[in-house]
């Protein structure tokens, strides 16, 4: 019903959470839960205590659902609390707070050749580009979100997001060595 | 080698199952939701007693306890079938009456008949399922409907009411009531009252508002289209007329009464008027002392001496004295077919619509006197 408008299907689900409907929220969940893991894996790279992080971004904001004044705004709310969670944990985990190195290693799949291989090089030097950079790359790639989305997610313009995937391409055809039409 | 490709295919072991996030986050959550003038309790209680302790409940964890707790405490609840009307089954094939227990899992099937079930004790959720159908209690707000017409009535609590609807998906509802059909492959789920969330086999997402129907036929484009709620409530009225029912009388009657000053919804609610049977005659006759139009007025006083009984015939009497014709002719023919009888000077619809006035009333005290001898 509310495809086109992402805003007001956030705020028809927060006002139906707000009168104790589960199944709302788990739809708020599912329609952001990659926006957050994104926020999180580029903050503080993949690791065991990623769902934790996730989970408990979502239960924070199940709890402080009734402050939120504007169910438009679900996105950057959830988002900030993801964003202060990381923070949390790499403080606790007594490390820099602006990280310029993130670990992206997945659990290992079963299967290890030399494709597999290629996407874990990828993985690694998408963890070593500027935090801000690995933020959109991995937002745009989870979600395929718009620039629009990606934009009001990031609290940035749409030009800034233009800017940060264009420099986070750059930056790892630069490290790869692979050339504008992807070949090495 | 596509870079681009590569690198989607790079970091989508990172991305997570979206569903699976929100299983767990569901599984974490709360049993209730913190109301907002909760803190601002907790924080008094604090403050009052000195115990930090009673900041507790706005902790990470456990955000289980309490609720599992007092859920624990509570009686294991039991299904009733609190009417059945007509042909009504057990998945065994046995007749099901009133007052029947239903066991959990236990399909329920009717074919010319309908019935109303509850959880009970303390049921935050009413169900009455249509004709031809076949419907499965699996708990208390858990149900599923795997053909036929369901209609669901649930108040607040703990979880979502839901409800699955064979193999079209699921719909689930906090507060509300809405309507579901399931015939011959085709789905219509109307929400009459509060709001839904449809969940189609496919995943898509329908969030349905009061007088909101998601309708697919069998071949045909899925839309959300506007409902006229006494068109998907009318089947229910054989329930209304219990003395069990008597609030969600009122209610309907209060709306049915509203519509029938209206001409164009008149018919059909006169028609729904009429099946909720003669228990609704002292708040008709109400309805008529508040009424101003005088069309509203006789559309009520025709009602009430169709549906009057023996033990109504003290509120017709006296409306023999009407100002209004077509109301002192209704009130005549209800009379006569309650008692079988009239004062013999005045036993005809002419003599009461146009004998002069006097003769009118003399006529009518003789009534009553020959009605209270």
């Amino acid at each position: 019903v509310h495809a086109a408008d992402p805003a007001a299907r956030d705020a028809e689900l927060v006002q139906l959470s707000r009168a104790g409907s589960r199944e709302a929220f788990g739809l708020l969940v599912t329609h952001w839960s990659r926006t957050v893991r994104a926020v999180c894996v580029a903050r503080t790279g993949h690791h065991r205590d990623l769902d934790d992080i996730v989970q408990e971004t979502f239960l924070r904001a199940y709890r402080g659902l009734n402050r939120l004044q504007d169910g438009t705004r679900f996105g950057p709310y959830v988002l900030r609390i993801a964003k202060n969670l990381c923070v949390d944990r790499l403080r606790r985990a007594r490390r820099s707070v602006s990280l310029d190195e993130v670990e992206l290693e997945p659990p290992p799949a079963s299967s290890h050749d030399e494709k597999e291989e290629r996407l874990v090089a990828l993985r690694r030097q998408v963890g070593r580009l500027p935090e801000a950079m690995r933020e959109a790359l991995l937002l745009f790639y989870f979600e395929d979100l718009s620039y629009a989305q990606m934009a009001d997610a990031l609290g940035i313009t749409e030009a800034a997001v233009n800017q940060r995937l264009s420099r986070a391409r750059a930056q790892l055809r630069a490290q790869l060595g692979v050339g504008m039409e992807g070949r090495p | 080698v596509n870079f681009d490709a590569d690198l989607r295919r790079a970091l989508a072991p990172l991305a997570g199952d979206p569903r699976q996030d929100a299983a767990r986050v569901l599984a974490a959550l709360p049993a209730a939701r913190p109301a907002p003038w909760k803190p601002l309790l907790w924080a008094a209680l604090g403050a009052a007693a000195g115990v930090a302790a009673t900041l507790l409940p706005w902790r990470a964890t456990p955000v289980h306890a309490p609720g599992d707790v007092a859920r624990a405490q509570r009686p294991a609840p039991t299904l009733r079938v609190r009417a059945a009307h007509g042909e009504v089954f057990r998945g065994d094939g046995a007749p099901l009456a009133d007052d029947a227990a239903l066991a959990w899992g236990e399909p329920l099937t009717t074919r010319y008949g309908a019935a109303e079930i509850a959880p009970d004790p303390g049921a935050a959720v009413l169900l009455r399922v249509g004709p031809d159908a076949l419907v499965v209690a699996h708990g208390p707000r858990e149900f599923e409907c795997e053909a036929g017409r369901l209609w669901i009535d649930a108040s607040p609590a703990d979880d979502d009411c839901q409800v699955w609807l064979g193999a079209h998906g699921r719909v689930a509802l906090a507060d509300g009531a809405l309507d579901a059909i399931l015939e011959k492959g085709a789905l219509s789920v109307a929400v009459v009252r509060g709001k839904a969330i449809y969940v189609d086999e496919h995943g898509g997402v329908h969030q349905l508002a009061a007088m909101q129907c998601f309708a697919r036929p069998p071949d045909g484009e899925a839309r959300i289209e506007a409902i006229e709620p006494l068109a998907r409530t009318e089947w229910m009225a054989p329930f209304l007329a219990s003395a069990g029912n008597a609030a969600e009388r009122g209610r309907r009657l209060e709306d049915l009464v509203r519509r029938l000053a209206d001409p164009a919804a008149r018919a059909r609610a006169d028609r729904q008027v009429r099946m909720l049977g003669a228990s609704v005659c002292r708040g008709l006759l109400l309805a008529m002392d508040l009424a101003s139009d005088p069309d509203h007025q006789r559309a009520l006083a025709l009602l009430i001496a169709d549906l009057a009984d023996y033990a109504d015939r003290s509120i017709l009497l006296p409306m023999l004295r009407s100002d209004d014709a077509d109301v002192r002719a209704a009130m005549y023919r209800g009379l006569r077919r309650l008692t079988g009888s009239a004062p013999p000077s005045a036993d005809s619809e002419v003599f009461w619509r146009n004998a002069p006035a006097l003769l009118r009333m003399q006529a009518a005290e003789e009534w009553w006197l020959t009605l209270h001898k």
